[in-house]
């Protein structure tokens, strides 16, 4: 019997069982789910990396975040050093923002470079401008969350000055509890955050983000001869620290994603397994009426991998579902992309892999019980 | 022609050792139907596996239209039962996911006859069996008469000359089974080979022949 002949049939049977299909699709997936979830996220610092790299253009092995913030007692603009860097040809972009809290309510400052850096959007999908005119009131964006609360065109004071509202920023963006999590490629916002420019006098407590300078030294020499030695400034420390603590964590999550993987490997076995022992009986008939026992171990492993194939996709949809709700549509597509070319990489081809070796593995244990089957008494055992 | 002769099988060594069948002897002519009766344990099963090419003698010989089945190899062997020998089992062995003209078919799935041959003959199959109008139909939702008369369907769509049917009336009431044995004796007319396993007195009646096994020999022929 011809091959392909076999791999067609196997699929279609596949197609043709549907309660099972339904079964094996949700456990393929979730599996396959977890597999992804476990390796994306242990690794989402790199991820990361990549999307900014990719969003920015900028080499992200040159980008780095400066932690300066003023002490008590001295002030400085980073908004002006920032601006000084890029003029020294230290840095390609910089910028600054600072916080600001008024109860719950929190309002970050952006310079106009950083919204347009991570490509901020509003609720129409237009990018925020910042511009800020004289003689007029200074523009606000407010989240989701305060769309009722600060209408388009409403006043809003923050820290003793007028703001119009000018839009709301787009819903589930990435949000960032604490700034000083932020890494390479993120941007903190939320639907309960504020965002207005950030102006020159804003100096005490604004952090500043350069980028892709050539080398983090030459950037400190230029700090220490503005004076500013004594601050906490940090290049590439922050992502150090970052790293640093996420070793840690890092160690963890691998250990739990080898035991989930373990895990995955095993259910998958034992699923297949399953459902290799349901068509059983399947493949007696198979056997009975003709079928060699080479066609029916490649009908086996068809219908095995394609099962595990179908379960990977609805895996891939799920993942990005959960992208698109935790991540939103607009930097979050170049995650997305990002991921997916993960995915189709190396935790796409380990999972195949995966899926193909436990397909496989899963389709001796029929052809042994087939092998040995005395079809007559099975077919009257069976009644 | 189907002939056996001084055929045994022997299953396991030593202390545990079974002899199934010990030296068995017999024919059945082209166009015959012949019963194979014998209590539970007599051998009825394992002649039936040998004969089905599904399990290969100890020793003797076992011909079948000129070929010595027991001197092939397993792949062999298997093909041989592909294109000779159709099985009707006690409980139908039908697949319930298909429909019964797609259960029909599989033998020629597996002689990669395409597709619309395939129903051509799976449909001409159905219609010898007086099962035309219900081709469409899920086994679970037709009689086990019907499910039988499928079964048979699917035996005789492969074109094979010899069937092997096992208590082929075991799961049907008297009269059904009748009709499933009308049924084998039209087959019998259109020049098939039939060797049929019960236990029922009333069906191997309607045979040519009975042969009775007994502690792993036939011990009459009647």
């Amino acid at each position: 019997m011809k091959k392909l002949h076999i791999i067609n049939y196997g699929m279609n049977a596949v197609l043709k069982r549907k309660g099972m299909l339904v079964l094996s699709l949700i456990m393929s997936a979730v599996a396959f789910f977890l597999v992804n979830y476990f390796l994306l996220e242990t690794d989402r610092t790199e991820l990361y990396r990549k999307a900014f790299e990719k969003a920015t253009g900028l080499d992200a092995d040159k980008v780095f975040f400066l932690d300066v913030r003023a002490r008590e007692e001295k002030t400085f603009s980073s908004a002006v050093l920032g601006k000084q860097l890029t003029e020294l040809g230290l840095c390609q972009a910089c910028g600054a923002y600072r916080e600001y809290a008024d109860g719950e309510r929190v309002t970050v400052f952006y310079d106009a470079q950083m919204v347009e850096w991570f490509d901020v959007k509003d609720d129409r999908g237009q990018r925020i401008d910042l511009t800020v005119t004289p003689g007029q009131y200074i523009p606000v964006y407010v989240g989701e969350a305060y769309r009722q609360e600060y209408p388009v065109g409403s006043l809003v004071t923050i820290d003793d000055c007028d703001y119009v509202v000018k839009g709301v920023l787009q819903q589930s963006r990435r949000i960032i509890p604490d700034p000083s999590q932020m890494d390479v490629g993120s941007i903190y916002l939320s639907d309960y955050v504020l965002v207005a420019p950030i102006l020159s006098e804003d100096y005490e407590a604004s952090y500043l983000l350069a980028g892709s300078g050539p080398d983090h030294s030459e950037i400190g020499k230029t700090l220490a001869g503005e004076g500013l030695a004594g601050y906490r400034i940090s290049f590439g420390d922050l992502q150090k620290s970052y790293q640093k603590s996420n070793d840690e964590e890092n160690r963890i999550l691998k250990s739990l994603s080898a035991v989930i993987i373990c895990s995955v490997l095993i259910l998958g076995f034992v699923l297949a397994s399953y459902l290799i022992s349901c068509n059983t009986y399947d493949y007696a008939v198979h056997y009975a009426n003709g079928f060699q026992v080479s066609d029916i171990f490649l009908m086996v492993v068809t219908e095995n991998v394609f099962r595990l194939f179908l379960g990977a996709v609805c895996g891939v949809i799920a993942m990005n579902i959960r992208i698109g709700v935790v991540y939103g549509s607009g930097r979050a597509s170049v995650i997305r992309d990002v991921m997916l070319s993960q995915q189709l990489g190396k935790t796409g081809l380990l999972v195949l892999l995966l899926a193909l070796a436990v397909g496989a593995l899963a389709s001796i244990a029929p052809m042994i019980r087939i092998a040995r089957l005395n079809l007559t008494d099975y077919f009257r055992a069976e009644e | 022609m189907l002939k056996v002769e001084n055929l045994t099988k022997t299953y396991g060594k030593g202390d545990s050792r079974v002899d199934a069948l010990r030296g068995i002897s017999f024919t059945v002519n082209d166009g015959e139907m012949v019963a194979v009766m014998g209590r539970s344990g007599a051998g009825k099963s394992t002649l039936l596996n040998i004969l089905g090419c599904m399990d290969t003698p100890t020793g003797g010989s076992y011909t079948l239209d000129g070929i010595e089945v027991n001197k092939l190899s397993a792949k062999e062997r298997n093909r041989f039962r592909r294109d000779h020998v159709g099985f009707v089992f006690q409980n139908f062995a039908l697949m319930g996911q298909y429909s019964l003209l797609e259960n029909v078919e599989l033998p020629l799935v597996a002689k990669d006859v395409r597709k619309a041959e395939r129903r051509r003959i799976a449909m001409d199959a159905l219609k010898s069996v007086g099962l035309t109008g219900k081709a469409d139909r899920n086994p679970a939702r037709v009689s086990g008469g019907q499910q039988q008369r499928a079964a048979i369907a699917r035996a005789i769509a492969g074109g094979n000359n010899l069937i092997l049917a096992d208590e082929p009336t075991g799961a049907l009431d008297y009269s059904t089974g009748a009709e499933v044995m009308e049924l084998f004796r039209d087959l019998q007319k259109s020049g098939k080979t039939i060797v049929i396993v019960t236990h029922e007195k009333e069906i191997a009646d309607k045979c040519d022949r009975i042969l009775y096994i007994s502690d792993g020999k036939v011990s009459e022929t009647l």
